[in-house]
């Protein structure tokens, strides 16, 4: 049974692998870490124009469980980030990539989190979205969403650095 | 091979590529010529992977499977040499340090001035990639996504049933015609085709043509539906996502007009083809010892169709799949038989000879049958006759003959007029009306004409063995498929005894036969 649900998750990401890829017209592009494993992708998002990160060029993981679509992906960004919702290591923190059900803080709506609906490219348009309008809400690195509130041109600053650090990386 | 090229400042190049040992580096040479970025400030993405200089063409292919057509992404990066470019990287070393302590020297914010500029004119004609642009919302993909599981899953009613029953729907699904339907997306796109309401929906609606178009696709949705489970969850996703997409603003609209557009069309042209579906069915199933009977429940439910148009899903309704298959076992057909709904529905249907011809002229194949037998039209024209078919236990007689019948592996004359006579008819007259017609001599012309319905249209539906083909030697079986073998040979199938096993599981549909055959060559 397991065998037969992670075949199925394999070949749902391997259909919308493949239609990222055919309809590429997107901030971002997606792949595989390793060919024969399609539950870890490569993807490199780029900075959403007319904001802060314009320019920059992100690196970043997606590792899906056994169980995908039920649970969500996880999404870390191997580039440096310097982001109110992403933390210091650079797991991105974003509600709909929380698994399904409510909150137990009752702080999400259960319609805000994980469901089966999403894609990966739904997930990667929030993602950017995020990047345009960071949520200080629920802050993953509170010293990213101090500064984003209180010191906007260090802010700045920092992101400005890790977009072009973005661009020099490779 | 060819390459394309999305620059991030929006232009879109096309670069061939003849030879493999290519490197990624005097790939960007050639591209700099195109786009006028210099190779070194070039940086190319390719399914989410940055090309480094070094890499081959050929490692592009054996490492990410580039292709023929596929899309690479150009972004400006800063270059490793030029002016401005040096001094901030010269910086970035420093630049932490200083941007964490909050002190900016004077020299290096005028390097971040600097930097800001260009960066901004950089950015201005970045415009990474039209984020937004497309469909890549979620409720676009959800609205691709929609109408072709409605079509696919197959019209919701026979969905709705099949769902009901998890194991029904194994058993269709992993059914070898199923199977071969599922290795064959062009056949199933070709059968769509062939409705014509379905056609025109498709040329109306590019987009959706484009989704049907697709094997892929086609052959996700089958697989999504051969799996209840998923099936399942997938209905329920497609129910919060509308849920979703009826919160947003303007969505119900988007909606609506979805629904009047695409949806309706669709289900109408759906309903067709189930209506189609059943005649066919049931006449390539000719051989089976329910043939009669469950002509009579197509009658029934194209009678209940009629009904359920006329006041909405008032009559109840039956699995119109359930025609379809082969494991109507008597039992069931006697009980249905002697349900009186069924039974007055039946006498209701038959009191009136012009209700039973109107039906049978509104359905073509039905209509063709009809006029290639036309002693079959006499007999449904005659009130006498058909009041004893709405005789529950003449129905029964005539379905356990037409078992008794079908288990003589040959047609034997000998036993339809005195299994006719052991029977208690009710009235009289209606069996001289039935003895009086050569009727057996009709029964092998009508399965003829059966198989030969089957064959022109939906052949695939045969997919059981028949019981009495099925216990023939091969011998036998030979004797039986003669003339179809005939057609194999000449079609250039020589292997007789594939032939014949093909035949045996299509019961003698040479064009499914072939279409067996053929999955079968090509593994």
């Amino acid at each position: 049974m397991a065998g037969r649900q992670q075949s199925q998750a394999a070949l749902l990401l391997m259909k919308q692998l493949k239609e990222l890829n055919r309809n590429p017209d997107c901030g971002f592009s997606a792949g595989l870490v390793d060919e024969t494993n399609p539950f870890e992708w490569q993807v490199i998002l780029s900075g959403p124009p007319d904001t802060l990160y314009e320019g920059g060029v992100f690196k970043a993981r997606l590792v899906f469980p056994p169980d995908y679509p039920v649970m969500p992906p996880t999404m870390r960004f191997t580039s440096e980030m310097w982001h109110p919702n992403v933390y210091q290591d650079g797991r991105v923190c974003i509600s709909i990539l929380h698994p399904p059900g409510d909150d137990p803080h009752n702080y999400e709506d259960a319609s805000e989190r994980w469901t089966a609906v999403h894609t990966v490219e739904s997930i990667l348009v929030s993602v950017i979205s995020m990047l345009a309008s960071p949520n200080d809400e629920s802050p993953a690195n509170l010293d990213a969403a101090k500064e984003w509130r209180e010191d906007q041109q260090l802010f700045k600053k920092k992101v400005r650095r890790i977009v072009r650090k973005s661009q020099e990386e490779w | 091979m060819k390459v394309n090229i999305k620059a991030s400042t929006g232009g879109k190049y096309t670069i061939s590529v003849e030879d493999l040992s290519e490197t990624v580096g005097s790939f960007k040479g050639r591209l700099a010529e195109l786009c006028g970025i210099p190779a070194e400030n070039q940086r190319l993405i390719f399914k989410g992977h940055i090309l480094k200089d070094v890499q081959t063409m050929n490692d592009l292919k054996e490492k990410h499977g580039l292709e023929d057509g596929q899309t690479m992404h150009l972004v400006r990066g800063a270059g490793a040499s030029g002016g401005p470019n040096n001094t901030t990287s010269s910086n970035s070393g420093v630049q932490p340090n200083t941007a964490s302590h909050n002190q900016s020297l004077g020299s290096s914010s005028g390097n971040w001035n600097t930097f800001s500029t260009s960066q901004t004119t950089s950015g201005s004609n970045a415009q990474p990639f039209n984020m937004f642009g497309g469909n890549s919302t979620p409720s676009g993909t959800n609205s691709s996504g929609l109408p072709n599981m409605e079509s696919f899953g197959n019209m919701a009613n026979v969905q709705q049933q099949l769902m009901q029953n998890p194991e029904l729907m194994r058993q269709v699904m992993n059914s070898p015609m199923m199977q071969s339907l599922l290795q064959n997306p062009e056949l199933m796109r070709s059968m769509m085709m062939n409705n014509p309401q379905m056609r025109q929906l498709m040329e109306q609606n590019p987009e959706l043509s484009h989704v049907m178009n697709d094997p892929q696709v086609l052959r996700q949705a089958m697989e999504m539906a051969s799996n209840p489970s998923l099936m399942a969850e997938m209905m329920r996703n497609t129910d919060r996502a509308m849920a979703n997409i009826e919160m947003m603003p303007g969505g119900f609209d988007a909606l609506r007009r979805m629904y009047s557009n695409i949806q309706e069309p669709l289900y109408q042209s759906a309903s067709e083809m189930t209506g189609n579906n059943e005649s066919t069915d049931n006449t390539s199933e000719a051989t089976a010892p329910t043939s009669q009977s469950n002509h009579f429940t197509a009658l029934n439910n194209d009678n209940n169709n009629n009904h359920n148009n006329a006041s909405t899903n008032s009559g109840a309704t039956f699995n119109p799949f359930g025609t379809s298959f082969p494991a109507v076992d008597p039992n069931t057909m006697a009980t249905l038989l002697e349900n009186p709904g069924v039974q007055q529905m039946l006498q209701n249907m038959f009191s009136d000879p012009s209700t039973v011809e109107s039906v049978l002229m509104s359905n073509p194949q039905l209509r063709q049958m009809v006029e290639s037998n036309p002693q079959m039209m006499n007999m449904l024209r005659n009130p006498d006759f058909l009041r004893t078919m709405s005789n529950p236990q003449f129905l029964r007689t005539m379905f356990q003959l037409q078992q008794a019948f079908q288990s003589s592996t040959n047609p034997n004359t000998a036993t339809f007029p005195s299994s006719t006579n052991s029977n208690n008819m009710s009235s009289t007259t209606s069996t001289n009306t039935f003895q009086s017609n050569p009727t057996v001599s009709s029964t092998p012309d009508m399965s003829s004409l059966f198989s030969f319905l089957g064959s022109s249209s939906f052949a695939n539906n045969a997919s059981f063995v028949d019981p009495a083909i099925a216990n023939m030697n091969e011998e036998q079986l030979e004797q039986h498929f003669h003339n179809q073998l005939e057609q194999l040979r000449e079609m250039g199938f020589l292997d007789k005894q594939m032939c014949l096993e093909a035949l045996k599981y299509t019961n003698g549909n040479v064009a499914a036969a072939v279409e067996r055959l053929l999955n079968q060559f090509g593994g």
